[in-house]
């Protein structure tokens, strides 16, 4: 595996890790640590990611940008109009490659690209949006400090690690509190997408951390549904509701979670939950774990990347 | 799904969508927008439902607004 560091020299330059062992957890990392321990190491610790994986990842990214700005300058006092025209100018100017003069995210052509998600479609979606919201029964909810509850990154100790990660909004809807969360997909937005929010690890952290960090009264996390299609972009609205007393038991079960972690990285063995490779939509190392051991390394090698992921660094 | 958008719709479109945006002045962002909105208007026709969002204008904004710099990101 000539072209990957190895974990212990990737892990030194990733703040999240001292010695080896995750300090500070986001949902990404606790999702893969609570799903599989081999994930897990694959994942996270040596940041293996498959090369296509880049363009969903991409495209979610770029329209949370997206939307960040409209809700900035609406808040501030632009109007829908002015506050559209600078999100579509922005993210044309950051789906567009200089050098090469041509646009990143293109349309399936010569088996590159995707005609779901691609610039066009990626600006459609933030148009379709704020103009379908424009009259939002959602506010965005303004913290002590002044500040819009838009893009809030957050950090905060629960005594032997640090949880933290990234709220992409907190809204009032009638006289109830919500943490925002916008989800895009190529899948049809009905009851089963949002029926996999509860339980959910991320959606567990994020009512948390609007409670604990931001001083909300959130009843959970409003998931806001967005479907790319080639034709058309659809959405729809789903509630993840947690209690208290779902979030301490869920804090309980993440702590376990992490101790357990701690111990397969002091003895470097991170083993195979072999139940869950068919799961999430069939793991994405599943064809490498079906390998015999000594060859994974150069399968690995031909279609995976080496990327950190610290969930210290801010957005 | 399938939509009919205006005629000369996409060729618009593809033309602003293969320029630098620096290039684009804020009367062609505008016009993307616009573009984009009769494209939903369309759609939502197509899936029986009134278009509920305000009539697109046809008005450049005007040049006092607010801007991304204004913002501090």
């Amino acid at each position: 595996m000539s072209d990957f560091l190895p974990a212990e020299e990737f892990l030194s330059t990733n703040s999240s890790f001292v010695d080896g062992i995750q300090i500070a957890w986001d949902s990404t990392s606790l999702g893969a640590a609570k799903r599989c321990l081999r994930y897990y190491d694959f994942s996270i610790r040596q940041g293996l990611r498959r090369k296509s994986e880049a363009l969903p990842l991409t495209f979610g990214i770029l329209f949370h940008k997206g939307r960040e700005i409209y809700d900035k300058l609406r808040a501030a006092g632009a109007d829908h109009d002015n506050a559209q025209r600078e999100m579509v100018k922005a993210i044309l100017r950051q789906t567009w490659d200089r050098t090469a003069g041509a646009p990143i995210l293109p349309k399936a052509s010569d088996g590159v690209g995707d005609n779901n998600r691609n610039r066009e479609t990626l600006i459609r979606a933030l148009i379709w949006h704020t103009e379908n919201f424009i009259d939002d029964p959602c506010q965005t909810l303004i913290l002590e400090d002044g500040r819009p509850a838009v893009e809030l990154s957050f950090r905060f100790d629960v005594s032997d690690f640090l949880l933290c990660g990234h709220l992409d909004k907190v809204v009032t809807f009638g006289e109830t509190q919500w943490v925002q969360d916008y989800k895009t997909t190529t899948t049809t937005l009905s009851s089963q997408f949002f029926d996999k929010f509860s339980p959910d690890n991320q959606m567990s952290l994020y009512a948390l951390a609007a409670r604990v960090v931001f001083r909300t009264h959130a009843q959970g996390v409003m998931v806001d549904g967005i479907q790319s299609a080639v034709g058309f972009t659809r959405f729809a609205r789903g509630f993840a509701t947690r209690t208290d007393e779902f979030l301490s038991e869920w804090l309980a079960d993440t702590r376990r979670h992490v101790e357990t972690v701690k111990l397969a990285s002091l003895s470097s063995h991170f083993p195979a939950n072999d139940s869950a490779c068919s799961i999430y939509g069939g793991c994405t190392f599943r064809e490498i774990c079906s390998k015999s051991p000594s060859v994974r390394k150069q399968f690995l090698t031909t279609h995976f990347e080496q990327r950190s992921w610290d969930p210290l660094v801010p957005r | 799904m399938t939509t009919s958008p205006p005629e000369g719709l996409e060729n618009s479109l593809d033309m602003l969508f293969s320029t630098d945006p620096e290039q684009l002045s804020d009367e062609q962002f505008t016009q993307i927008i616009l573009a984009f909105r009769a494209k939903r208007e369309t759609w939502l026709l197509s899936e029986g439902k009134p278009a509920k969002a305000k009539k697109a204008s046809t008005a450049v904004a005007a040049p006092t607004q607010l801007s991304l710099e204004d913002l501090n990101l």
